[in-house]
């Protein structure tokens, strides 16, 4: 954009076009165009305008009313946030949140996040709050509580409303016509001004920060000796704390970005990916559970402890995916298989209390495999057959009675296996497909840790997530698990082999039809049938499985529209590339595809956010449900009956973040061009 | 990739080789294996049940249930089948009304949002951001919330009858009730909308043969008031039917069950049939036959392959022992496939008695033991419940469907509106005769969705205690145990509507396509 206008066609400009309130005014309110006469146009101004005011008068003089007892908001915020989490371990919280803000600030920074805001548009802003703040105290009308105060200026008594109500609204008529004169000032100016558009989230965390150690709050009876206190007794320090590390983090990270951007990138990318086991099973891991067990030097042998199994399959594993991708040799294959064949034998006998028949049908098996190995005279064909069978065999282990973490390790080594003569072609496939099993595995048994049972470990329960941490936790969980399920969906459903395509459809279909809180039942009330007995996973993960069950058939659509949007020809083209199916799709076909989607998956991750509030109707403790039955029902008379303004603040709480994701997902799909191709 | 291979080039590959072969040994086998897992899953399922004393079993569908409803067309249900039907009928009623709330509000706002009127479109705007970013079910208790905890409490020297109530114990509203002559009347008023669109399409013949105007649209009016205020005069005509349903209820009654089970054995034929004709009928082109490939194959093999195993379930008597076994021995006196109950209902429905259909009436507080409530037999007394869901549902998809009429009133291009005003009409005129006929075609398919989507919103009563299906449901598995049998019966009843609501919306949509070729 050139701001500046050469001086000789400046003459030939047109008029600037008549500036001012009262211009404003005729243009946009009071207009007589094709929408209708000046008349309708002024009832309609009018009328509306009262009408909002009249709104906005109702719910102030509501929310601020000598009755109304905020301090049910602020006192249980802990509660309404982390639920039973105990106080001396509240520091997991808060690093967790550091986490996730320096991974904010640095990804920021890492992907050059910019853009300017103007001044003169950030003066308007103020200047509307400020009018709205002072017309909606004009509507205001009745008594009100001396609900607050700052340090210097302590309203105790409700009758000091009418004086607090003159304060704020001599402070918004000044503050408004400060910020116009300061607009029109920035509009007179020669070249536009302005400041990165992050200055404005400072600005508010600052305000934020501010108002943590300020703001004033009486306390409600019998809590403490005070009648007042600070909104946030223990939320002030910590959260400076985080605000200064962020600001500092900022710059580093810009430092760092200057220094090795690529590098960043790649570290930050895996980082994120890391984060979210890490947060869930480490650093938020119930704080009851012994770490010595854990580690494999409490009572429990160190083998058969969470990370002797760990390094057992993690080691195991990757030795076999990393022989199956090698290249084509025949006696190596078929010595893996052998060997394979005879671990699992030992296993299931070291295990394995069940059928004999199960162990006689693996050795068979497993003889059949090597000796087709040796028959086929193929070499490529037949580390394809190996791996197949491995992965067939590793699949029967299902059945066979073991600590059902075995089992799940059986199953991803069978998947792993299953891809790894299609991506092990090379030697970077073959080392990427290995570096994928490490965190696999740690993943299984920190999910088994965490809500499965079975493992060596005994089973702790998961009581102590809860409230908005558990609400986050729940969207996270869902997403990570029904993207990659979605996206397999949409490929089958598209793809060229009926019967996948028939399975496909018929289970996005069936899923879709029915309503998600009958899912959080099934998973809740139901799931727990359909597995082997003995085994039973805590509620929050049969939960989050009934999540990914009803995403995942939202986000196969989503993608799916992305995939019918892609023209045929870069289908031909890939193929006349001679790029093999897996090939054009992984290469050629799904990064076009996913990126028209972006807007539809970021509203499938908004609506996941909010769907996530239904299991407070199953009885899980999540923000919601704490607002609505546990503070206003407990038995601490002081919260009794503050249900309505429970669910004001609840409304408030959603609408923010919710509005916050989706325009900064706005910004963002304008940023990357979206929808101009 | 592949080397080039020496020697020879066979003609065929080898058959693990054969891309048809390898595509169709990996369907059918994870077909297999998905099968075999379901029947893992199922026979599990089947011992963990058994094990825990519940075993899986439809039979509280005809035993007594020993709740109460609270709300419904009855709330005192004599067994599981009926409370489910209660909840079954409040969801649709729900719906029905939220979808014409919401499609309305919504067409206002997406019009508003475009308004030149700053604070018009502002205020739209507002509705939208605020509404759709808050959770449904958030917005809910929020309504129920300030029902309980805002409205005035009912008095007892309220009692009588006002135009309005509003308290903690819910909103009454004036109410048209139903009498016994309705179902004569919406006879006549069904009869009365099929003579009005033939009238409307003559007028409109007319006009397009002549070039005058015909006044289709008042014709249609008026054809339709003469059935509107005639039926209700004239309804008892309508008991005709009663003998008609008689007679049929005589005749599901004395045909033999053999007869029935042919009917369905030929219905799955003729559907496998029609089904491989039209799909032959599709692949022929005036060149003559397409060559069938292997999906060609298996697609009409599954079709045939159905039609017959169906026909021998149905014919063999194996479809009825299934359905007594699945459904219990304690369903069985809705054999026949339950159409002799259902004429004999209707037959008694329709005869030749007088009467008003339908009747006015003013809600009214009654005061029986010192606490006052409404008076459930006037006016339309609506529980928190109710009104909590109603009005969450209803505002939420408002949000959404604005946003759909704006960006289809958007995609109609500018030149049509200005050719329309160029022609001299009105901006409403163009709006209503140029731009949102055009606009529809557009809105139509997520217009569907959102549909969809309000109809399994409505589920969210549960949490307010509105006797939806899902909260009938929700106490049954409470009381009973049986969980499993609830899930399927949702699945089933969801997908149905589901199945419905699209089929509408498909049918519409396959009729504005026809307009614009």
């Amino acid at each position: 954009m050139e701001q500046m206008t050469p001086p000789q066609t400046a003459e030939l400009a047109p008029e600037k076009p008549r500036s001012g309130p009262w211009a404003w005014c005729r243009e946009n309110l009071f207009a007589g165009d094709t929408w209708g006469p000046i008349a309708f146009n002024a009832f309609l101004t009018v009328a509306f305008v009262l009408i909002v005011l009249n709104l906005m008068g109702f719910v102030t003089t509501y929310l601020f009313a000598a009755e109304r007892r905020w301090a049910a908001v602020t006192y249980n915020m802990k509660l309404l946030m982390v639920q039973a989490f105990p106080q001396d371990d509240l520091i997991r919280i808060w690093v967790s949140i550091g986490i996730f803000a320096v991974l904010v600030v640095w990804s920021l920074a890492s992907w050059e996040f910019g853009g300017q805001i103007s001044v003169e548009k950030m003066a308007q802003g103020v200047r509307a709050a400020f009018v709205l703040v002072f017309l909606t105290g004009i509507m205001h009308h009745g008594e009100g509580a001396a609900s607050f105060g700052l340090p210097f200026l302590r309203f105790d008594n409700p009758a000091d409303w009418s004086s607090i109500r003159t304060w704020i609204e001599l402070a918004s008529l000044a503050g408004a016509v400060a910020a116009h004169f300061f607009a029109q000032a920035a509009h007179r100016r020669e070249s536009e001004q302005t400041v990165p558009i992050l200055v404005v989230p400072v600005l508010g965390m600052a305000l934020v920060t501010l108002a943590l150690w300020t703001v004033w709050l009486p306390v409600p009876e019998g809590q403490f000796d005070e009648t007042t206190a600070r909104i946030a007794t223990t939320t002030a320090r910590p959260w400076t704390i985080l605000f200064g590390v962020t600001i500092l983090a900022y710059f580093v990270g810009i430092f760092l970005h200057r220094q090795r951007p690529k590098l960043m990138r790649r570290v930050l990318i895996s980082a994120w990916i890391l984060s979210y086991p890490i947060i869930i099973f480490v650093i938020q891991r119930d704080p009851i559970l012994d770490w010595a067990d854990i580690l494999g030097f409490g009572e429990t042998p160190f083998l058969s402890s969470d990370l002797g199994t760990l390094l057992i399959f993690g080691i195991l594993g990757s030795v076999v995916i990393w022989v199956v991708g090698l290249p084509p040799n025949r006696a190596v294959t078929g010595a893996t298989v052998g060997i394979l064949g005879v671990i699992v034998g030992l296993m299931s006998f070291a295990f394995g209390d069940g059928p004999l028949w199960s162990t006689v049908l693996m050795a068979a098996i497993g003889l059949a495999l090597v000796a087709a190995a040796i028959t086929i005279h193929e070499p490529v064909e037949m580390v394809r057959a190996a791996g197949a069978g491995l992965a067939m065999l590793a699949l029967i282990i299902w059945f066979v009675p073991m600590p059902f973490v075995y089992r799940t390790f059986m199953v991803a080594l069978a998947l792993a296996l299953l891809s790894a003569p299609v991506f092990g072609g090379t030697e970077q496939g073959r080392a990427n497909l290995v570096r994928a099993w490490i965190p696999i595995s740690f993943l299984i048994v920190a999910a088994f840790l965490l809500g499965g049972s079975d493992t060596s470990l005994e089973f702790q329960s998961t009581t102590f997530l809860g409230g908005f941490n558990l609400t986050i936790l729940l969207a996270i969980s869902g997403l990570a698990l029904s993207l990659p399920a979605g996206l397999v969906l949409a490929l089958a459903r598209t793809s060229s082999l009926p019967i996948f395509r028939l399975l496909a459809t018929g289970y996005i279909e069936l899923v879709r039809s029915i309503p998600m809180i009958t899912w959080l039942f099934f998973g809740s009330a139901m799931l727990t049938a359909f597995l082997p007995s003995g085994v039973e996973f805590d509620e929050i993960v049969r939960v989050v499985a009934a999540i990914a069950i009803f995403n995942s058939a939202y986000v196969a659509e989503n993608i799916r529209g992305g995939l019918q949007a892609i023209n045929k020809g870069q289908y031909e083209a890939a193929r006349a590339v001679g790029l093999s199916v897996v090939q054009s799709t992984s290469l050629v076909i799904l990064p076009q595809a996913i990126r028209t989607v972006i807007p539809a998956l970021v509203g499938s991750i908004i609506i996941a956010f909010k769907d996530t509030s239904l299991v407070a109707i199953i009885g899980l403790a999540d923000v919601l449900l704490i607002a609505r039955n546990f503070v206003p029902q407990q038995s601490d008379p002081n919260f009794q009956g503050t249900l309505t303004q429970m669910m004001f603040f609840m409304a408030l709480f959603y609408w923010v973040f919710t509005f916050t994701i989706s325009r900064l997902a706005l910004r963002y799909e304008k940023s990357i061009g979206l929808g101009e191709r | 990739m592949s080397k080039p291979t020496e020697g020879p080039v066979p003609t065929r590959p080898p058959l693990w080789r054969n891309i048809v072969v390898i595509k169709w040994v990996a369907q059918l086998g994870s077909l297999i294996a998905l099968v075999w897992l379901a029947y893992v899953l199922i026979t599990q399922a089947t011992a963990n049940l058994r094990a825990t004393g519940i075993p899986f079993s439809w039979d509280f569908l005809g035993e007594p249930l020993g709740v109460k409803l609270s709300e419904g067309f009855n709330t005192d249900p004599e067994s599981g089948l009926e409370a489910l039907s209660v909840g079954m009928v409040n969801m649709i009623r729900i719906t029905w009304s939220g979808v014409v709330a919401a499609t309305v509000l919504g067409t206002i706002i997406g019009i508003a949002r475009l308004s030149s009127n700053w604070i018009v479109s502002r205020i739209a705007n507002s509705y939208i951001e605020f509404f759709r970013n808050i959770p449904l079910l958030v917005q809910i208790l929020f309504w129920q919330a300030l029902i309980i905890g805002v409205l005035p409490d009912l008095t007892p020297d309220m009692e009588g009858s006002r135009w309005l109530f509003a308290s903690p114990k819910g909103i009454a509203i004036p109410w048209l009730i139903p009498q016994a002559g309705r179902w004569q009347y919406m006879v006549l008023l069904a009869v009365g909308v099929v003579v009005a669109r033939w009238t409307y399409k003559k007028r409109i013949e007319i006009l397009e043969r002549e070039g005058r105007e015909t006044h289709a649209f008042g014709w249609a009016t008026g054809v339709f008031l003469v059935f509107l205020i005639g039926g209700w005069f004239a309804h008892p005509i309508a008991g005709v039917l009663g003998w008609l349903f008689q007679a049929l209820a005589w005749v599901a009654g004395n045909l033999p069950v053999i007869s029935f089970q042919w009917l369905m054995g030929g219905l799955s034929l003729a559907l496998a049939a029609w089904f491989i004709v039209r799909y032959m009928r599709k692949l022929r082109s005036p060149a003559g036959m397409a060559k069938l490939t292997d999906d060609d194959y298996f697609r009409l093999g599954v079709a045939g392959f159905l039609g017959i195993v169906l026909f021998f379930f149905f014919v063999s008597g194996a479809g009825e022992a299934t359905i007594i076994r699945v459904m219990g021995r304690s369903l069985t006196y809705k054999m026949n496939w339950g159409f002799e109950p259902l004429f004999n209902f209707l037959a008694t429905k329709y005869d030749f008695s007088g009467g008003s259909p339908l009747r006015f009436s003013l809600p009214e507080v009654e005061v029986p033991t010192n606490f006052p409530r409404y008076a459930s037999d006037a006016g339309n007394s609506m529980t928190p419940g109710f009104v909590a869901t109603w009005l969450g549902v209803t505002l939420y998809a408002a949000a959404f469907i604005g946003e759909i009429v704006r960006a289809g009133i958007m995609a109609v291009h500018r030149g049509q509106s200005e050719a329309a005003s160029a022609l001299g009409l009105h901006r409403a005129q163009s709006l209503r005769l140029v731009v949102l006929p055009q606009a529809f075609r557009v809105v139509l398919p997520p217009l569907g969705s959102q549909y969809l989507n309000l109809a399994k919103n409505t589920s969210l009563g549960i949490a307010v205690a509105y006797a939806d299906v899902v909260q009938v449901g929700q106490t049954i598995f409470n009381q009973e145990g049986q969980t499993l049998p609830v899930f399927i019966f949702w699945m089933a009843f969801y997908s149905s509507v589901s199945l419905f609501l699209s089929g509408i919306v498909n049918y519409y949509n396959r009729r504005m396509e026809l307009v614009e070729r």
